[in-house]
């Protein structure tokens, strides 16, 4: 009875307690998990694929500005032959901004680009690291297109509307075309009403809203269901479409026909009209005679 | 009824003890999960930023709104596969989810601008501050603890009061009444001035020296002597007695008796604890016996109380 009394004593259980107070506090405090981890990296800006190749310190460096083009030539190119050859890997870049164009074609780190031509040129990478046109796209037309009424091409006209443009300099229906246009016909650019958008899209989204009252762009199959053909005013006369350009270092027409071949198989599995109407450069035997659009 | 509901009072009240100091717990690392989390998103922000397709006025950019919704989908699908409580909100005045909820705002300060983003926190569930533990621990600190509980539940009711002077009664000695007093029933009863003295003394000389033994056949010590005689001079000062000091030592079977008779009138009605007080008398191995002590073996200071002293 004593030893009883001894151990359940006040001051036992006031001892007891205490303890059970910190121990409760400590577990309270280990009891959530600790997010002490960093958030790993999640945005995608390349992909890299093996090739069967046994060529593995080779890279096939390929630049393509929409990230689900990127990843359809790099899973065509890495299954054909005649590049596992040649490489162990590709390496498909597609970025987020404009400016990684200019690193890939300026630098002439990419082996294969998509491009446009005034980009192309504006770089000299023709001439510089021999890049080549493999494939292009179908040349467009520029337009301005309204909802109510046909653009006319005088400065009257322009200073009270409101015009959608595109907010990327290299693009030249949407940019440098309207701009040059203002230009010619004296127009202060400042003076005018300029909406800008981010893609095509956004151009059309804005002049189906009324936030704009004219939008410079191209016309593409679908968009009579929106706007009327009747209402567009060409800017200038065809503009030759991107291109996929491959760099030439060497005589390697191998692999320019695997490519070539590879880029056209891909064109006709695209559903959009601008993406599947392709023009071959470069002819290839085998590609010309067997296919012919 | 009445012990049931002190029980579970006391339950609660070690439940409560437990619990808060378990709840505090989570709550720290709560927040600081909220401040680790939030440091690791803007990190992560930062570092895409130059990535991301913000709008830009300088530039006459609008951005591409689409792809930093997207961005910041994944990036919350990412947070979640983390196990992190947060998500973000806003980036640069694009938000991907209803403003109402519990938004921190903060400003990375970049070169061109500062951005400012916006990281819903969603709060803790109530059910993760609670546990089993703290439950099952005051269960176990009830059972530890049940006698201190009952004790408790009957302060101020007879049963204790009884149990509380069995352990602390006190029996007052007026020396200027020259009366002993059970301070339970308020009885007083006049005792002579030499076993007065002598009692004093005795009850003083007792709660110092246990371990003496107090023989009839031996000399009293001499602190007992002297106590006595103390006391004696003090009756005088009083003005009880002109007589002069009496020899303890001398009858001090017959003072005893005296003493024993008083104490027996004073705790006739509580004759459970007047033990603490009487001389014990020798049973069986004689008066004479040398092992007899008549000594005050359990008194303790607490019990008597002496008053002109």
């Amino acid at each position: 009875m004593l030893s009883y009394q001894a151990f359940f004593g006040k001051r036992v259980i006031v001892t007891f307690l205490c303890t059970a107070i910190i121990i409760m506090f400590y577990t309270g405090i280990t009891r959530l998990d600790v997010m002490d981890k960093p958030v790993p990296v999640f945005l995608e800006i390349s992909e890299k694929c093996k090739t069967n190749g046994k060529a593995i310190e080779n890279n096939l460096i390929i630049y393509v500005p929409s990230e689900i083009i990127a990843k359809q030539v790099s899973n065509k190119l890495c299954k054909d032959p005649v590049v596992a050859k040649q490489y162990g890997n590709v390496l498909v870049n597609w970025g987020y901004k404009l400016g990684d164009s200019v690193e890939f074609l300026g630098k002439g780190v990419a082996d294969l680009i998509l491009a446009k031509e005034n980009i192309m040129q504006a770089f000299m990478a023709e001439s510089t690291y021999n890049y080549q046109a493999v494939l292009g796209y179908s040349s467009y037309t520029a337009f301005f297109i309204s909802l109510k009424e046909k653009p006319k091409l005088n400065k009257l006209y322009f200073l009270d509307k409101k015009i959608g443009l595109l907010d990327y300099p290299t693009s030249r229906s949407g940019h440098i075309l309207p701009k040059a246009l203002f230009k010619d016909l004296a127009i202060n650019i400042d003076n005018l009403d300029i909406i800008y958008a981010n893609s095509h899209e956004g151009l059309r989204e804005l002049l189906a809203s009324g936030k704009v009252d004219l939008i410079a762009s191209y016309w593409k199959n679908g968009d009579e269901k929106q706007f009327s053909k009747n209402y567009i005013q060409p800017i200038s006369k065809k503009i030759s479409g991107s291109k996929w350009y491959l760099k030439m270092d060497v005589e390697n027409t191998d692999l320019l026909c695997a490519v070539q071949k590879n880029l056209f198989d891909l064109a006709k599995e695209q559903d959009s009209t601008y993406f599947n109407h392709v023009k071959l450069f470069k002819a290839c035997v085998n590609n010309i005679t067997k296919k012919v659009l | 009824m009445l012990k049931y509901n002190k029980i579970i009072l006391s339950f609660l009240s070690f439940l409560f003890i437990l619990q808060v100091p378990y709840s505090l717990g989570i709550y720290i690392t709560h927040e600081a999960n909220i401040e680790k989390s939030l440091s690791h998103i803007q990190t992560r922000l930062a570092l895409d930023l130059p990535r991301l397709s913000l709008p830009d006025q300088t530039l006459n950019n609008v951005g591409d709104i689409e792809s930093v919704k997207n961005y910041m989908t994944k990036f919350n699908s990412q947070l979640t596969q983390m196990g992190f409580n947060a998500k973000i909100n806003t980036i640069k005045n694009i938000s991907i989810a209803a403003q109402d909820e519990n938004l921190v705002e903060r400003t990375l300060l970049a070169p061109s601008e500062p951005i400012v983003i916006k990281v819903a926190l969603s709060n803790l569930p109530i059910y993760e501050y609670f546990s089993l533990i703290p439950l099952l621990l005051a269960m176990l600190f009830v059972y530890l603890s049940l006698d201190h509980i009952v004790v408790w539940q009957n302060r101020g009711q007879a049963i204790l009061v009884t149990e509380e002077e069995k352990q602390d009664p006190i029996l007052i000695i007026n020396l200027k009444d020259k009366v002993m007093i059970n301070s339970e029933t308020h009885l007083s009863i006049p005792l002579a001035n030499k076993p007065l003295c002598f009692y004093v003394a005795l009850t003083e000389f007792c709660t110092t020296n246990k371990e003496i033994t107090l023989n009839q056949n031996k000399d009293l010590p001499p602190e007992l002597t002297e106590l006595a005689n103390k006391y004696f001079l003090r009756l005088i000062e009083l003005g009880h007695t002109v007589r002069k000091r009496p020899n303890f030592s001398n009858s001090l079977e017959k003072t005893l008796s005296e003493i024993r008779a008083a104490l027996d009138e004073v705790f006739t009605d509580t004759p459970d604890i007047k033990s603490i007080y009487y001389p014990p008398k020798a049973h069986g191995e004689g008066s004479r016996s040398k092992l007899h002590h008549y000594g005050l073996a359990s008194i303790q200071k607490q019990h008597i109380e002496i008053i002109g002293k």
